[in-house]
């Protein structure tokens, strides 16, 4: 039950998704109900839509710090060194004839952003320890399985351990892979796209819960 | 006159109100006049009753599944006010409670065209779902129920995704952490060991099966994939062009570097026209780095040559995967379009692509979702031929493309990425055999502190076991 005003401007909206869902799934399954250059028209609003999205979370993301810089508000320094980063990347970036090719982009990805997103990925691997330490034991349940299968991988993976591993455990490795974990993998995926499918059938015809 | 701010814009409206003047919300739970603080429908004595009740306690029934939708904090409701629901509204019509102003509880996503716009919360499903079996129960929304919506939140989630997790197939559950609930499990086919024991019995299989075959199966070090993206990318003609989707960043280069190189060198052998674009906006300037790598271990002239002949860069491709369409359905629009490059669009005519495809798709992913994304979204547009390199962890997920042959070759991690530098036939360089050196000896000092990890780890839980 709807308010006369906002419920015609969400059917309109309703109206809307479905008209462009129905015009994409047409084309992909080769129905002529719309000419093909429509849903190319409708895919390259997505593009645009996609770059709109950008600015406009960058936008925010500026809008946020700055009220926190200007607020004071809790680790209002670290904001502000975000937009002073955020000036210079753009600056950089802006005034240099050759764009984000310019000299001092360049420095700003290899001496700063590679190596930061490497350290922080390299992080990972602590977490990855520690958890392989408190949670792959074979007291948990379940745990002999994911301890013996972790190992096996591991066993058959490993550049130092590539040669002296036997035959058969590589054939069992094998065989994990292409018949449970193959089969799982295929699971997963059909029902990843039939959830995918329905809840968003679901939030089209306002039922979601 | 007394008004109630709606719950959605914070208009003032009348209080019986059933709409929001101003938005239109529903503010239908003001249909009983709102009772009077310390005072539920339920008369003034039940409510005096729960408010004087001691907070209930996480093992009291009812309390566990008590969603914080259901308070009649009106601070609450600022707080989620997209959880409004007519359903909700029905419900606690019909048990007599009429609700406090603007009271939240979980409902459609869409309300209104601002509702569009407002965030999905997950939480508010987790609590919408053991909310609805909630309302079974009698409990009245009084002030005596009131736990914050923070801490109920929090318990959900532990319950969900900690505390609780389903048993294991074949384990005990454990008691102690379900005091005074039914076994989920029952007696029913989880609780029995046949799952292990086909398990078992088809890895004594495999195990003998094992010993019996000839060596160089299809096992891992197989690479089943790799061959046959091998000979995919030799059987190009010079000048075919070739799309490469490059999905990944400095983050993953320690591996994805060793994957991509050795197939960017056999392109660029093999004289194909690179047209290089990425989702990722590290991703174009590794792509560069990388490109330039192969070109210099190929000893080429210099890399601007290569760059104005071989190479042209599409940038990066805003959208994720709602803009990949485009590219199988007309990729000369969804590229970048930058003038510097314009002559060389002119000269490779990228516009043809929309007609007769790339001659080959080579996408280079750390993750599952990228490959996956192009061959639900672009392969079945274009029907081209796709060949991805990937990351070890990725392989698993994405050979059952490789096995329907929707994947033309598949090279995935350090070790499909050495085989198919033996593939190529020629000499490394000194720099480059150190450098793989060092990223082998790496790799082999990470998994063995995992091994050694996960050995001390048991023996730890061991050793705690047999501690009175």
């Amino acid at each position: 039950m709807f308010s006369t005003r906002s419920g015609w401007l969400n059917r309109i909206v309703l109206l809307i998704v479905l008209v462009n869902a129905g015009i994409v799934v047409s084309s992909r399954l080769g129905l002529a109900l719309a000419p093909p250059g429509v849903a190319t028209t409708l895919y390259g609003w997505a593009l645009l839509l996609g770059g709109f999205a950008i600015i406009l979370g960058i936008a925010n993301a500026v809008r946020f710090h700055l009220v926190r810089v200007q607020r004071g508000q809790r680790e209002w320094l670290l904001s502000l060194v975000l937009l002073i980063v955020f000036a210079l990347v753009l600056g950089a970036g802006i005034s240099s004839p050759e764009g984000t090719r310019g000299q001092l982009s360049e420095w700003v990805f290899d001496a700063v952003l590679a190596p930061g997103q490497a350290t922080l990925f390299a992080l990972t691997g602590i977490f990855l320890v520690s958890a392989a330490y408190h949670f792959l034991r074979i007291g948990r349940p379940g745990g002999v399985w994911i301890t013996a299968g972790a190992l096996l991988m591991l066993l058959v993976q490993t550049p130092f351990l590539y040669e002296i591993v036997p035959d058969s455990v590589v054939a069992l490795v094998d065989w994990l892979l292409t018949w449970p974990v193959m089969a799982a993998m295929r699971g997963v995926l059909l029902g990843g796209a039939l959830a995918v499918l329905f809840i968003s059938l679901r939030l089209i015809v306002n039922n979601a819960k | 006159m007394a008004t109630s701010d709606c719950p959605h814009c914070g208009y003032g409206n009348p209080v019986a109100a059933q709409f929001c003047v101003q938005c239109g919300t529903i503010l239908g739970g003001q249909k009983g006049q709102p009772a009077p603080s310390g005072e539920s429908a339920d008369g003034p004595d039940a409510g005096a009753g729960e408010q004087g009740a001691d907070p209930p306690q996480p093992d009291e029934e009812g309390a566990e599944q008590q969603p914080p939708t259901g308070s009649s904090d009106t601070d609450d409701s600022r707080d989620w006010p997209h959880l409004d629901s007519e359903e909700d509204e029905s419900v606690e019509d019909a048990h007599g409670e009429g609700r406090g102003l603007g009271a939240p509880a979980a409902g459609p996503l869409l309300r209104g065209p601002g509702g569009l716009l407002e965030p999905a919360d997950p939480l508010s499903y987790i609590t919408s779902t053991s909310g609805a079996d909630d309302r079974t129960g009698d409990h009245t929304a009084g002030p005596s129920a009131e736990l914050s919506a923070d801490e109920e939140e929090r318990r959900h989630l532990r319950r969900l995704f900690s505390e609780e997790l389903p048993t294991a197939v074949g384990a005990l559950p454990d008691m102690s952490a379900t005091v005074g609930e039914p076994l989920q499990n029952g007696e029913g086919l989880q609780r029995r060991y046949w799952l292990e024991l086909i398990l078992l019995l088809s890895m004594a299989g495999a195990l003998l099966w094992g010993t019996q075959s000839p060596r160089g199966g299809a096992g891992p070090h197989a690479l089943p994939g790799l061959e046959r993206a091998h000979r995919q990318i030799d059987s190009l003609q010079p000048n075919s062009r070739v799309l490469v989707n490059w999905a990944y960043d400095p983050a993953t280069a320690g591996e994805m570097d060793f994957v991509a190189r050795p197939l960017i060198e056999h392109l660029l052998q093999r004289q194909a026209k690179l047209i290089v674009f990425s989702q990722l906006p590290g991703g174009p300037a590794t792509a560069r780095r990388v490109i330039a790598r192969a070109e210099a271990s190929l000893q080429r002239p210099s890399r601007t040559q290569i760059t104005a002949n071989l190479v042209i860069e599409g940038g990066f491709l805003p959208g994720g995967g709602a803009s990949l369409p485009l590219l199988g359905a007309a990729p000369a629009r969804a590229l970048p379009v930058d003038p510097s490059w314009v002559d060389l669009r002119e000269r490779f005519r990228i516009a043809e692509l929309g007609d007769s495809g790339p001659a080959l798709t080579l996408v280079i992913a750390a993750r599952a979702e990228d490959v996956r994304r192009w061959m639900e979204q672009v392969q079945p547009l274009n029907g081209g031929t796709v060949v991805a390199a990937t990351s070890a962890v990725v392989d698993p997920s994405v050979r059952p493309y490789l096995h329907s042959g929707q994947l033309a070759g598949l090279v995935s991690g350090w070790d499909g990425g050495s085989a198919y530098v033996r593939r190529l036939e020629r000499t490394r360089s000194v720099a480059e055999q150190v450098r793989s050196l060092r990223q082998i000896n790496g790799l082999n000092w990470g998994v063995g502190i995992l091994i050694a990890a996960v050995l001390l780890g048991n023996l730890a839980g061991l050793t705690e076991r047999r501690r009175p």
